[in-house]
């Protein structure tokens, strides 16, 4: 009978929180290039990488549902009326965190040099589907200003963003490596996973 | 059977397609989501003003140590300013009395005196350039009560726009600034007889703090610096707001004369704002008056 798992629970909780109130409360200050390190994102995705599926699913809709409370997003409505949306951040999370549970893990042995390109891979797939889904909405909606332009997305949103989140991936990494979820000497059992969720039939491999 | 309903990827489909769906019912007016979310906002916003109160209790410290010498020199400058001041301010109060008893005599009504402001203080901002809502610490408990089709104007400590009230809880409201895609409000150039114009945040120009300005008359000639304020067309946003300056024009198409506007806010440093809502009787008055005037022009 396994014992219940209150380290995991409380280191979780703990960080889920401090990147949580980081990312709300002090995004000002941590602009650079006119961008914000999304730290939410890092740390599912991160999650999702080291500690398999289960965990970051649960981390990720628990930081999607806080996004989507706190800075959901808002957008003109096809009828021209203002809308906050709900559930977004609950989608852009939990598909962040099945990506990144997948991207190689297997081939890689979910290393650590190998969770910085999942960041880059997920950060690029984020922006660029955010970039098409609000190009196409802006250009359904009446009263909407110009469509975001390609090349300055590239140059002035994606590049940076992604250049970002690879910095805020470092202490992130050591967090959830040497401070994490799990003692270091005990291995979590990547067995589970594939069992319960087939994990390894994709790109794991 | 049981194989697929365990397999990974048929739980991340459901699960995609429940999200979908969760998404495209918060589109529809009046559905459930967002009140669903409100309890969560609820009990997470003491954790993040906990958290945050440490943040700046820790920022204050370090300023404390690291700017003894500059606040010392600056306390000094103070109070040559505050002995200046007193003189002004004794002179101001004369001028004022005068001020008053005109007023009652020649029916000069103030800017806002139709409005109640309420005092807020940023809480959280955003996230990403797509998660850009911001939260102050102002709701229905301290009056700020949105209802369908209305928005309260937000500005800052100087009287400059920020924005507006989007959405309010009973602890927090929040708020959608000008340089947000969706934003628009209708301004005038601040002079007598000014030309209207609309101002709108646009997805490319946001970037550079910039918003943009639209529906521009070709005949109207505008100039770098010229200064904008909100109309008051429609009646959803006072008239008078300052919103900033006319940065350049775009004459090159007659029929869509376009200009970029730099604000006069900086939304990343404000940290106060203030809530603009039309006291009971302008909303009474209102309500009696037009009603589709107060809608689509401040959206």
């Amino acid at each position: 009978m396994s014992r219940f798992p209150f380290r995991k629970i409380i280191v979780y909780a703990v960080y889920i929180i401090l990147v949580f109130c980081i990312q709300v409360s002090y995004s000002s200050e941590m602009t650079l290039w006119g961008q914000i390190p999304d730290l939410m994102l890092v740390f599912t995705v991160l999650t999702a990488y080291f500690h398999g599926f289960k965990d970051g699913v649960v981390v990720g809709l628990i930081l999607g549902l806080l996004r989507d409370c706190f800075c959901a997003p808002c957008v003109t409505g096809l009828d021209g009326q203002l809308v906050v949306t709900g559930g977004i951040g609950l989608l852009v999370m939990f598909v962040a965190a099945s990506i990144a549970s997948s991207f190689f893990t297997g081939r890689m042995k979910r290393n650590v040099p190998f969770s910085f390109v999942t960041v880059a891979t997920v950060t690029i797939i984020y922006k660029m589907g955010g970039y098409m889904l609000s190009v196409m909405w802006l250009s359904m909606v009446a009263h909407a200003g110009s469509t975001p332009d390609f090349v300055d997305f590239i140059l002035r949103s994606l590049l940076p963003q992604t250049g970002l989140n690879i910095i805020a991936t470092i202490p992130l990494v050591f967090l959830l490596k040497f401070a994490g979820p799990y003692k270091r000497s005990k291995a979590k059992d990547r067995g589970e996973d594939r069992i319960l969720t087939g994990e390894g039939n994709w790109v794991t491999y | 059977m049981r194989k697929l309903l365990t397999s990974k990827w048929f739980i991340i489909l459901v699960t995609v397609l429940i999200l979908i769906v969760i998404i495209g019912v918060g589109f529809i007016p009046g559905s459930p989501v967002r009140q669903i979310l409100k309890p969560v906002t609820g009990l997470a916003s003491p954790v993040q003003g906990f958290v945050k109160n440490i943040g700046d209790m820790i920022g204050d410290a370090r300023s404390a140590l690291f700017d003894g010498m500059a606040i010392r020199e600056e306390n000094e400058s103070l109070k040559e300013q505050i002995a200046q001041l007193q003189y002004q301010l004794t002179q101001s109060e004369e001028a004022a009395i005068r001020y008053e008893e005109l007023k009652e005599a020649l029916h000069i009504k103030d800017t806002f005196s139709a409005y109640d402001v309420y005092g807020a203080a940023v809480l959280s901002r955003d996230a990403d350039e797509w998660f850009s809502v911001i939260r102050a610490d102002a709701g229905s408990r301290d009056g700020i009560k949105l209802e369908s089709g209305q928005a309260y104007a937000v500005v800052d400590v100087e009287m400059s726009l920020v924005g507006r009230v989007i959405e309010a809880d009973a602890t927090n409201s929040k708020i959608l600034t000008l340089m947000h895609e969706s934003f628009r409000v209708s301004c005038k150039v601040n002079e007598v007889n000014g030309a209207y114009v609309t101002c709108c945040g646009d997805a490319n120009l946001k970037k550079d703090g910039l918003c943009l300005l639209t529906d521009i008359d070709p005949d109207v000639v505008l100039e770098e610096g010229d200064v904008i304020v909100t109309s008051g067309e429609g009646g959803l946003f006072p008239e008078g707001i300052p919103v900033g300056t006319v940065v350049s024009v775009d004459y090159s198409d007659p029929l869509n004369v376009k200009a970029t506007l730099k604000p006069y806010i900086d939304v990343s440093q404000v940290k106060d704002v203030f809530v603009m809502i039309p006291t009971a009787d302008d909303k009474a008055v209102d309500s009696v008056n037009d009603q589709p005037a107060n809608e689509g022009d401040a959206q």
